[in-house]
C-alpha cells in the first residue's frame, strides 16, 4: 500500500513582477524507493509544468540538486521521500545564494568567484614538462589532497552557515577548504603568508564563528572542522609575522 | 601639517592594505586575542564560583578562602589591595574581550533575522548555542560591570555574613541568578566553540588511523565528547552556583537582624594561620 505524501514547495519567479513568493502544497502517491529527484518530477508532468528546479548527476556528484528539505540543507537527488515518517516534505531553494526560480539558485556564478578569490589554481612557477612524470608526491599527502578534492560544490555548508547569513562576504568552508587543499599541495608553491593575503580577515578565516552549520550538513563528509581550525592556526601564526 | 596621523594609517584608508600592499596583521591577532580572554576569563570563573560554593561546608571554609585572598598570612587582618588588583585585572581583560565580542554580534535586523531563522529551521543546536551566547555576552554587559564595581569599591565586604547580607537584605539575589545563568552558559557554550575554533581538545586531529586521512566519523565523535563535557560543566556550575546563593540567601535571611557585622571564625586553628 503506497500512502499520499503532501510535498511543500517554494514557488517564486523574481523576474515576473506578478509573481509572489509562496509555498504550493502538492499531493502525490508515493512510489517505492522514490526520491526527490522522481517526485519532482512527478509534480512536473503531472501538476504544475511550470515548477523549476535542478538535477543534473542524479547521484549525488554533481552537486547541482541542493536545496533545503525539511528545514535541512542537502542534495534531493540522495533523499528518499520515505525518510520523511509524517508524509510532509518541506522544500525551499538555499538562501544565501542568488534565486533564479523557485528552487534553482544560482550556485555556479557564486563558485566561480569564490574559485577565483582563493586563486584556486596551483601556483608553480616550474615550467610544465607534459612528456616527463610529475615530481613525486608522499602518498600520505597525496591521499589528503585527494580526500579535500571530493566536494561538489553543491554549496550546502554555504546555506547551512549562519556566519554567512551574517556576513554577506564570508568567503564559506568550501573556500576555506580550497585554501586548506593548497596549502597542503607540494606542488603549490604558495606560503602561508600569500594565503593570508586571500582569506586572512574578517570576511575569510577570521570570520569563521565555529557554527559547524558546514561540517554537519555536507554531503560529502569533508572535514570542515579540522581544516578550518588548521588554516586559522596557520594565518594567526603569519599575523605574528611582520 | 595639519595632523599628526601616521602616512600608512591614511594609506590604509585609501587601499585598505599597508603600504606594502599587503593585508593588516591585525585581523589575526584580534582573533586570537579574543580566544585567549575568553579561555583566561573561562578559567577565572572555574575557580572563582568553586571558591564561592565552598560557603556550603560552612562559614568558617568560606572564611579561611576568603582571608587566603585577602594575603592575611602576609598582612596582618588580611588588606583589600588583592581584591582590588584582582578585580582591575579581570575588568580589562572583560572589557578587551566584550570589545572583540561585539563585532561578532548582529548589529541589525536583517542580520539578526537571517540567522535567526536559519538555525531554527535548520533546527541545528551549534548555530542555536550560538545565538544564546551572544544573547547572554549582552546580559552580561550590565551583570558583570556592575558585580566587578560592587567588589572593587568594598574589596574588604567579602566573608559569610558580609556577603550573606548582600544576597538577603540588599536584594541582591536575583541580580546573581541572572548572572550565574548568564556566565556560566556564556563560558562554557564559549570553551566548546573556541575548542572548535582552534582544534583543541584532540580536534586538530581527526586522521583515521587506518585511512590515513582525514575522517569526520572521527572529528563527530570526538566533537559529541566535547558536547558532553560541555554539558556536565554547565550542569555542575549551575548546580554548585544556585545551591551557593540558596545558601548565602539563608545565611542573610538568618543574619537579617545583625546587617553589617562582620563574621568572626569559630575555630581556633583559623586564628592561628
Ligand atoms: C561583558 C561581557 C561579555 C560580552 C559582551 C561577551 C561577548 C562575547 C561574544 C559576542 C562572543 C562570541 C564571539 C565569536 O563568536 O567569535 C564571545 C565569546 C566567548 N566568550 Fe564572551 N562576552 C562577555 C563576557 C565573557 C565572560 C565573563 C566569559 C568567561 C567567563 C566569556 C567567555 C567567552 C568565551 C570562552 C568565548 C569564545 C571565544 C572565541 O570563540 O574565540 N565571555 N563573548
Ligand atoms: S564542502 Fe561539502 S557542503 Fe561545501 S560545497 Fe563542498 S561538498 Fe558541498
Ligand atoms: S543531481 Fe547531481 S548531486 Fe544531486
Amino acid at each position: 500500500m503506497s500512502r499520499e505524501i503532501t510535498i511543500s514547495v517554494f514557488k517564486f519567479d523574481p523576474r515576473d513582477k506578478a509573481s509572489k513568493p509562496e509555498f504550493v502544497d502538492y499531493k502525490m502517491q508515493e512510489d517505492p524507493g522514490m526520491s526527490l529527484f522522481i517526485a519532482l518530477n512527478k509534480i512536473r508532468e503531472t501538476l504544475d509544468d511550470d515548477l523549476s528546479f535542478d538535477f543534473v548527476c542524479r547521484a549525488g556528484i554533481c552537486g547541482s540538486c541542493a536545496m533545503i528539505v525539511n528545514g535541512k540543507p542537502t542534495l534531493a537527488c540522495k533523499t528518499l521521500t520515505s525518510q520523511f515518517k509524517d508524509g510532509h516534505i518541506k522544500l525551499m531553494p538555499m538562501p544565501s545564494f542568488e534565486l533564479i526560480k523557485d528552487l534553482s539558485v544560482n550556485t555556479g556564478k557564486w563558485m566561480d568567484g569564490m574559485s577565483k578569490r582563493v586563486e584556486s589554481w596551483i601556483h608553480s612557477s616550474k615550467e610544465m614538462d607534459y612528456t616527463k612524470l610529475e615530481d613525486k608526491v608522499e602518498p600520505d599527502v597525496a591521499q589528503e589532497v585527494f580526500e579535500l578534492d571530493r566536494c561538489i560544490e553543491c554549496g550546502i555548508c554555504v546555506a547551512g552557515c549562519g556566519t554567512k547569513a551574517v556576513n554577506e562576504n564570508f568567503v564559506g568552508a568550501v573556500g576555506l577548504n580550497r585554501v586548506a587543499r593548497f596549502q597542503i599541495d607540494p606542488n603549490d608553491e604558495r606560503t602561508d603568508a600569500d594565503f593570508y593575503e586571500l582569506v586572512g580577515d574578517d570576511d575569510g578565516i577570521f570570520g569563521c564563528m565555529s557554527l559547524m552549520g558546514c561540517e554537519d550538513n555536507c554531503p560529502k563528509d569533508l572535514p570542515l572542522q579540522n581544516r578550518i581550525a588548521y588554516m586559522r592556526n596557520k594565518l594567526i601564526q603569519v599575523g605574528k609575522q611582520k | 601639517m595639519a595632523n599628526d596621523v601616521k602616512n600608512s594609517d591614511l594609506i590604509e584608508l585609501i587601499t585598505k592594505t599597508t603600504p606594502q600592499r599587503k593585508k593588516s596583521r591585525w585581523p589575526a591577532k584580534l582573533d586570537d586575542l579574543q580566544s585567549l580572554t575568553g579561555l583566561i576569563l573561562v578559567i577565572f570563573l572555574m575557580f572563582h564560583l568553586i571558591f564561592d560554593s565552598l560557603i556550603i561546608f560552612g562559614n568558617d571554609a568560606m572564611y579561611k578562602i576568603t582571608k587566603l585572598m585577602e594575603l592575611d598570612f602576609i598582612i596582618e587582618g588580611g588588606s583589600g589591595v588583592p581584591v582590588t588588583i584582582m578585580g582591575v585585572t579581570v575588568l580589562v581583560i572583560i572589557a578587551i574581550h566584550a570589545a572583540l565580542g561585539i563585532r561578532k554580534m548582529p548589529t541589525s535586523y536583517r542580520k539578526y533575522k537571517a540567522i535567526n531563522t536559519l538555525s531554527k529551521t535548520m533546527n541545528h543546536l551549534d548555530s542555536r548555542l550560538w545565538i544564546l551566547q551572544v544573547i547572554t555576552g549582552f546580559v552580561l554587559f550590565f551583570t558583570v560591570t556592575v558585580h566587578t564595581y560592587m567588589m572593587l569599591s568594598n574589596p574588604t565586604d567579602i566573608g559569610p555574613y558580609a556577603s550573606a547580607d548582600r544576597f538577603f537584605s540588599e536584594n541582591m539575589w536575583i541580580f546573581y541568578i541572572v548572572l550565574l545563568v548568564a556566565v556560566v552558559l556564556h563560558a562554557f557554550i564559549g570553551l566548546y566553540r573556541v575548542s572548535i575554533k582552534r582544534g583543541w581538545f584532540g580536534l586538530s586531529n581527526t586522521t583515521n588511523s587506518k585511512t590515513r586521512t582525514f575522517d569526520k566519523k572521527v572529528s563527530v565523535a570526538k566533537r559529541n565528547n566535547l558536547k558532553k563535557i560541555r554539558n556536565y560543566l554547565i550542569a555542575f556550575y549551575l548546580i554548585i552556583g544556585l545551591v551557593s546563593i540558596a545558601v548565602y540567601t539563608y545565611k542573610g535571611y538568618e543574619h537579617r537582624d545583625n546587617v553589617g557585622e562582620r563574621y568572626n571564625p569559630s575555630s581556633a586553628h583559623l586564628k592561628n594561620i
